[in-house]
């Protein structure tokens, strides 16, 4: 790329400009949409959090079951470890890594905002998720293989988490 | 590993007057990334640390003391851009040091009615290392990230053919700079509660003849 200005013109105009900031692109308040992270004391509405972690821990459990895998053989594919799958399955206190929600969602194909909301990594006000959440980990059972309905369910999730992004 | 050397320009430093010369490289590298977890991100943290034992630690405190990006994972946002075809970075680096990133995407669309639906470049994210920003150092270091990288989104703009056109949300502390002396249009606070500005044409002509 060449720059349409040249270095002493950039040093007049560094030089005359008003010494103010200049940065640029998401405040705090819209956390959600970049996946930037806070101390955890900043994070509000706690229960909630709880909630929507614990729809993330079924989300992946029936992804798992769906596609057939083991806890094993998903940390393989995945490249994470085994140890936090079952964590994020089994605990919804339990906070992942945000490099393995990413690297679940993109083996998932998932959109990666979605499911970092989903585990709690970022804050969210999206009433609708944790509406579709709360619905999707309730009817959601521990079957040896996802019945009929529970693949419908999961099917929608699945939907609405992509919809929700777009 | 950093990238191809885009120019050399210089930054003003505030402590001694004079400038110093600075290499803007895009796209950003582990080397900045380095910089960022080795040096941006520990100062921001001892800062976060700080308010945490001082009992001050809000979102608006952090807004205050420009710590709005302290959480950002910028070693994947990075990653991200030099992974796709839609997205650049640039760092400005002096002394060393990354003095400042400069996140775009060149896959957006203009809102300003008189360019309504035009491609641009939009700025995700412009930031200065911690030791530059006003509101981080009583003392700030280096001035003048803003003028290169904004002179590069400009550049970046009539490169892909959008004839300078160039979008951002603008952090509050940034709306002056951005409407007054860029010159661009304000569009308004829109759903991100940021507000947004945009530069046309004619702005960007301006801007590059000023």
């Amino acid at each position: 790329m060449e720059m349409l200005v040249s270095r002493d013109w950039l040093r007049r105009k560094i030089e005359s400009d008003p010494d103010t900031d200049n940065d640029a692109g998401w405040p705090i308040e819209a956390i959600e949409n970049i996946g930037m992270f806070l101390p955890s004391e900043l994070v509000s509405d706690a229960g909630n959090v709880v909630e929507l972690k614990h729809a993330f821990g079924v989300f992946i459990r029936q992804l798992r079951r769906r596609d057939q895998l083991s806890v094993e053989a998903l940390a393989e594919k995945a490249r994470v470890e085994a140890r936090e799958i079952r964590l994020i399955e089994l605990d919804p206190n339990y906070k992942p890594r945000p490099r393995t929600v990413h690297q679940l969602a993109e083996h998932f194909a998932m959109p990666p905002q979605a499911l970092m909301k989903l585990s709690g990594a970022t804050v969210t006000r999206d009433e609708a998720l944790q509406e579709e959440a709360q619905k999707f980990a309730a009817k959601s059972d521990d079957l040896s293989k996802l019945s009929r309905q529970e693949r419908q369910d999961l099917e929608g999730f699945v939907k609405f988490l992509v919809k929700s992004q777009k | 590993m950093s990238g191809s050397l885009i120019g050399t320009f210089d930054l003003l430093d505030r402590r001694t007057g004079k400038f110093v010369e600075a290499q803007l490289v895009s796209p950003a590298g582990s080397s900045n990334v380095a910089d960022i977890d080795g040096s941006w991100r520990p100062l921001m943290q001892a800062r976060i640390e700080q308010l945490r034992s001082e009992d001050r630690l809000t979102i608006g405190a952090l807004g205050e003391s420009e710590l709005q990006d302290a959480h950002w994972r910028w070693s994947e946002k990075i990653e991200m851009s030099s992974n796709r075809l839609d997205r650049q970075s640039f760092a400005i680096v002096t002394e060393g040091a990354t003095q400042g990133l400069m996140l775009v995407t060149t896959a957006g669309f203009a809102k300003e009615s008189s360019q309504h639906g035009k491609p641009l470049v939009m700025i995700d994210l412009l930031a200065t290392a911690p030791w530059n920003r006003r509101g981080f150092d009583a003392a700030p270091r280096f001035k003048g990230v803003g003028r290169i990288m904004m002179a590069a989104a400009i550049s970046l703009s009539v490169q892909e053919e959008f004839r300078g056109r160039v979008g951002l949300h603008a952090l509050p502390q940034a709306e002056a700079w951005y409407r007054d002396r860029v010159g661009m249009a304000d569009l308004g606070i829109d759903d991100t509660r940021m507000r947004y500005f945009e530069l046309t044409e004619d702005q960007a002509r301006a801007f590059l003849a000023q």
